[in-house]
């Protein structure tokens, strides 16, 4: 009887002990993420009962806020369609989307709400969400959405030095305010207004690539900055014949001057000499082939498997064509990379959460970074793309008094006139902002994209030279 | 044998203007004794003789009752000692001319009295009413009684402060000496003329009934009286009167009260040591308070202002600014501060 009566004791104490580590599941290790899913009915309640938090720039402009009319809260976007793809939402029919949908938690100013802060409406204030501060600045963005102009395509300007992403535009754009009147309309517009070009657009990078095979072929011991390549009209691969732009041949040149013309006979042949390993893993620890790990959803383009690929796939990928697809995102981050001397800061655009009354709840001057090119390798790069645009495919990106780094594309695409790339970083001797531009079906990429480029690092320089060179 | 008990709450502040507080109150529950005392005199010398009127009251009445001395007559011999006590104190050069006014209140097992000197006030709050039991020894006061002053002239007269009768300044001061019948839930409230010179007394039977807490009511008097002003030293006794088994019971609850005391005082230490940053003139400046105003009276004060103009303020916070920003301490202002100016 006795012994029962211990085996009931110990049934009830393992129960116990089940659930109690029930509770300490809920509570610690996915209560989070319990918090935070759109499931979460107090979610619900609270974006009823709470004043959505605002959404600022880094010199708090307000980008976001929100205002009642008859009863209801409406969110203002005081730009419009200037940050509509990087802001996102709020639409009681199509839901949330973009940073509204990543940090509804803290908009609705959730993950901090104690108990008592409910009472606050005892005071007769409404609850109010905790606000954004974004790594944005908005001069850069505004220069990056006019640098666009009537383009589809999307700019993405970063610190190299943090990651802090400082421009990121896509158009076309819509109204993000009109998108429950506007939907049938936007979701059926062949010009995609509501794809985010900038994180979610995939491409040819074309010659924009060369910095990555170029890297491969250094890191590689295959080729040296003495090598010399012979920049002929056209080369046969396999039958596959590719010929330069405008079928120019230079003859013999050496690899910055290649790099400089963008010469993809030449390249074809270093492509050739460093293989297709090498070049598809220093274009993965570069970023690309993987979805970034981002504030928003980002794609993750394409990278083809080196050993599928076969000769004709390896010149086309020496030259940035063929199957391999990129981000403008995955792009910015390659020359930011470069420009930071081969380490690799993770792109990033909440740069604080602030409680209502202003106090920073949290700062982010960084988000990680990681070693992705050997420093040497990095800098001979950055060399070359300082060439390329000091005198090469790359010259309208020039800046008066600020030497810029640069790589063009111009990339071949099935749907029509070809896509102009351009990435960049500046000041080329130590680095402040790093970008990547890409217009589609623009043309030639040193004719529309460089242009545009050298409008928005004009712009990112002046803004940090205004801040007194704070990153 | 009515059988009342009655348990006191009391708050003096010295206010905003005056240094020293020459205000006394005195709070006897097991006695049933409650008394305030507003001291008059120069060099705090004001202070001496409230003290000595309420200490002299503390040291005779409970005797005198405990020897079946009926209340009135207790009141009466105290206060006629305390009296002769500060006359003689006032020999003293440097103390001569100080008196003090004094409302005493005696809640016996048989019957309740008031003794009075002065201008300071006893009410009477009974149900939705009040009623201010005591009549001033004032000038002014006594013009209206014999009707030279009309009742509406009187507030704003200037000599409206000059007494007519104190402690300490005639050897045979007549007291007055008012019977009050008292019923369970009758309140008491005791006040200088600090207090019910800037608070009426519709506002103090709207505190005394919105607030059971006596202390925390207390409190919410005195700092209503300095909010418009505080020019004097002001003190309200609150005595709340119920039946004896109820405030057995109450002792029962003793813990339970204690707890409300806490927390009320908790509130109030929180109103004390509360601060914000808000908008004076076109800088901001750290406050002490609450950003908020009753009856258009401001409840805080500047404690300084910051060399932070409102352009410099980044216009997502002017509008939070204006409000008021709640802060912990002075220093948390500086560093929330720098966080709200505008960055190029």
């Amino acid at each position: 009887m006795a012994r029962r009566t211990a085996n009931v004791g110990r049934l009830i104490a393992g129960l116990l002990v089940l659930l109690l580590a029930y509770l300490a599941g809920v509570q610690v290790v996915w209560g989070p993420h319990l918090a935070g899913s759109p499931q979460n009915p107090r979610l619900a309640i609270a974006a009823e009962e709470t004043r959505w938090g605002r959404i600022l720039d880094r010199r708090l402009t307000v980008l976001a806020d929100s205002t009642v009319q008859g009863g209801r809260q409406v969110r203002r976007y005081a730009d419009g369609p200037l940050y509509a793809h990087l802001l996102g939402y709020r639409s009681a029919r199509y839901g949330l989307a973009s940073l509204e949908l990543r940090y509804d938690p803290e908009l609705l100013g959730m993950p901090a709400a104690a108990p008592w802060e409910a009472s606050l409406g005892l005071f007769g204030r409404t609850a109010r969400g905790d606000d954004l501060v974004l790594t944005i600045d908005a001069a850069v963005q505004q220069a990056a959405a006019a640098a666009l102009g009537g383009h589809r395509g999307a700019v993405v300007a970063l610190d190299p030095r943090t990651g802090a992403v400082l421009a990121l535009a896509s158009r076309p754009a819509f109204d993000p305010a009109a998108v429950d009147a506007r939907w049938p309309v936007l979701s059926r517009d062949p010009a995609a207004p509501l794809l985010d070009r900038a994180t979610a657009g995939q491409y040819p990078p074309g010659s924009s690539f060369k910095p990555v095979v170029l890297a491969a072929s250094l890191g590689a011991g295959r080729a040296t900055q003495r090598t010399t390549l012979d920049c002929a009209a056209s080369v046969s691969v396999d039958g596959l014949v590719i010929t330069n732009f405008e079928h120019e041949a230079y003859g013999m040149m050496s690899v910055p001057r290649a790099f400089a013309t963008s010469c993809n006979v030449a390249f074809v042949h270093l492509g050739l000499a460093t293989v297709a390993g090498p070049i598809i893993r220093t274009a993965r620890t570069l970023g690309l082939g993987q979805a970034p790990r981002f504030d928003l959803p980002a794609a993750p383009g394409y990278l083809p498997d080196p050993r599928s690929l076969g000769r004709r796939g390896l010149a086309e990928l020496s030259f940035g064509q063929g199957s391999l697809l990129v981000t403008p995102l995955q792009m910015a981050v390659v020359a930011a990379t470069i420009a930071n001397g081969g380490v690799a800061m993770r792109p990033f655009v909440l740069r604080q959460v602030r409680a209502p009354d202003g106090r920073v709840l949290a700062a982010y001057a960084e988000r990680g970074g990681r070693d992705a090119l050997p420093a040497g390798i990095a800098a001979q790069v950055a060399a070359d793309m300082v060439e390329a645009v000091r005198d090469g495919t790359g010259a309208a990106a020039q800046l008066p008094d600020v030497a810029v780094a640069g790589k063009t594309g111009t990339a071949d695409n099935p749907h029509g006139a070809p896509d102009a790339w351009f990435i960049a970083f500046a000041p080329a001797d130590h680095p402040t902002v790093a970008l990547a531009v890409l217009l589609e079906n623009a043309g030639v990429g040193g004719q529309v994209a460089a242009p545009a480029a050298r409008q928005v690092l004009a712009a990112a320089l002046r803004a940090q030279a205004a801040r007194g060179g704070r990153p | 044998m009515n059988g009342l008990a009655a348990a006191g709450a009391g708050y003096s502040e010295a206010g905003r203007v005056r240094e020293v507080n020459e205000d006394r109150i005195l709070l006897a529950d097991r006695a049933g004794l409650y008394a305030v005392a507003d001291g008059l005199g120069g060099h705090a010398a004001g202070g001496v003789a409230s003290d000595l009127a309420v200490a002299t009251l503390r040291a005779h009445v409970p005797g005198l009752m405990a020897r079946d001395v009926p209340p009135p007559q207790a009141l009466v011999r105290a206060l006629r000692e305390a009296n002769q006590t500060i006359l003689e104190h006032a020999a003293a050069p440097e103390r001569s001319g100080m008196a003090t006014t004094c409302t005493a209140l005696v809640v016996g097992a048989r019957e309740s009295v008031i003794a009075h000197v002065g201008d300071s006030r006893a009410y009477l709050i009974r149900n939705r009413e009040v009623r201010q039991l005591t009549a001033d020894h004032s000038l002014v006061e006594e013009l209206v009684r014999r009707g030279d002053l009309a009742p509406d002239d009187a507030a704003a007269a200037a000599r409206r402060h000059v007494l007519t009768r104190a402690l300490g300044l005639d050897a045979d001061a007549p007291i007055d000496l008012l019977s009050v019948p008292l019923a369970p839930g009758d309140v008491v409230v005791l006040t200088t003329d600090g207090l019910h010179g800037a608070v009426t007394p519709e506002e103090i039977a709207a505190v005394v009934r919105a607030t059971p807490d006596g202390e925390e009511a207390c409190r919410t008097l005195v700092h209503l009286a300095n909010a418009r002003g505080g020019l004097d030293n002001a003190s309200v006794v609150i005595v709340r009167v119920r039946r004896r088994w109820a405030a057995r019971l109450a002792r029962v609850a003793a813990p339970a009260a204690l707890a409300a005391l806490l927390a009320g005082g908790a509130g109030v230490y929180q109103f004390e040591h509360s601060y914000f940053l808000g908008v004076r003139g076109d800088r901001v400046a750290l406050m002490r308070g609450v950003p908020a105003r009753v009856l258009g009276v401001p409840l805080f004060s500047v404690v300084r202002a910051t060399p932070v103009s409102m352009a410099a303020v980044a216009p997502a916070y002017r509008g939070r600014l204006r409000q008021g920003i709640r802060v912990r301490t002075p220093e948390d202002a500086d560093a929330l501060l720098a966080d709200l100016v505008h960055r190029p």
